[in-house]
């Protein structure tokens, strides 16, 4: 038999895609027995959604800046001098400024 | 004569190959492929945009100073991921947000708007009154990931907004797919106490 915390680790593995076939329909059954675990498991996709929506909408937009590359030349030429990097850094004043 | 190949048209791995072998472009083309991905991983642990490129640049210096040591072990993205993962750990470690942030209190009345059935309905409204909820949904999810612990973050970011596999997240985070396993639903399981404390506390 297992522990009732067995059962919700396997309940969040269920929501991730992350089980087997045999443990799947072995979560199922139990699912299928339990009111309590099927609460349970509604309010994972639930919270599942919730985050994914927040961070669907955060992320929005988020990329790196013109001055990214441009930048970050600069900082290698700085942290890695007389290297191939500060000609890489090179490239951060050669080609990054394209 | 065989023309050589573009860098563009080089896998990521054999791109830190021709880095190794001294050939820097390689190096321009990696910022190139990844610099929005990394700006975006970053974002997703601290929330904060110029704080996510600076830590993305940082990951890019550790790279090209890492070159000589790479090895064809893992995917490129497993390592570049590591990198970054790590130096956003050690942010948290600077700022201790994880340990010492409290929850603010939610200003007076959000939480009648955001009971159990709002906070986790997927509907999706126009009304401004709710677009002002949900802002504050948002602040509220953003200071309870602040509170868990590094490794819980962690596995929720990996997870739930990058959606990588257990078997990628333990490549990543250096651990066992079990522990994946377990520190995902442990993770989960604080998230879900922390909101039922934030609704219980109104």
């Amino acid at each position: 038999m297992s522990r009732p915390v067995d059962d919700l680790i396997q309940l969040s593995a269920l929501l991730d895609n992350e089980l087997r076939e045999a443990e799947v329909e072995e979560v199922k059954k139990k699912l299928i027995n339990s009111e309590k675990l099927r609460r349970e498991f509604e309010y994972l996709k639930a919270l599942d959604r919730l985050l994914r929506n927040w961070d669907r909408d955060d992320i929005r937009g988020i990329r790196a800046s013109v001055s990214f590359e441009k930048n970050l030349g600069d900082r290698l030429k700085k942290t890695v001098p007389a290297t191939g990097a500060a000609e890489a850094g090179l490239s951060a004043t050669a080609i990054y400024h394209i | 004569m065989a023309k050589p190949r573009s860098l563009s048209e080089i896998a990521d791995e054999a791109l830190m190959l021709e880095l190794q072998a001294g050939r820097d472009e390689a190096f321009n083309e990696i910022v190139n492929r990844y610099k929005d991905y990394s700006v975006r991983f970053c974002y997703r642990f601290v929330r904060d945009f110029e704080l996510s490129e600076d830590i993305s640049q940082e990951g890019f210096i550790r790279l090209y100073k890492y070159r000589y040591k790479y090895q064809i072990t893992a995917k490129f993205i497993t390592l570049l991921s590591k990198i970054l993962m790590n130096l956003c750990l050690d942010e948290f470690r600077k700022r201790k947000s994880y340990s010492t942030l409290e929850l603010d209190a939610m200003p007076e009345g959000s939480m009648d708007k955001l009971n159990a059935h709002n906070l986790l309905s997927d509907d999706k409204s126009p009304d401004p009154e709710q677009e002002y909820y949900t802002k504050e949904l948002g602040e509220k999810i953003k200071q309870i990931l602040g509170t868990l612990s590094p490794r819980y973050r962690t596995v929720l970011i990996l997870r739930q907004f990058h959606g990588y596999s257990y078997k990628e997240i333990a490549e990543i985070m250096g651990a066992s797919l079990n522990e994946v396993k377990i520190w995902i639903h442990r993770a989960r399981n604080q998230l879900k106490q922390k909101f039922n404390n934030q609704l219980k506390a109104v």
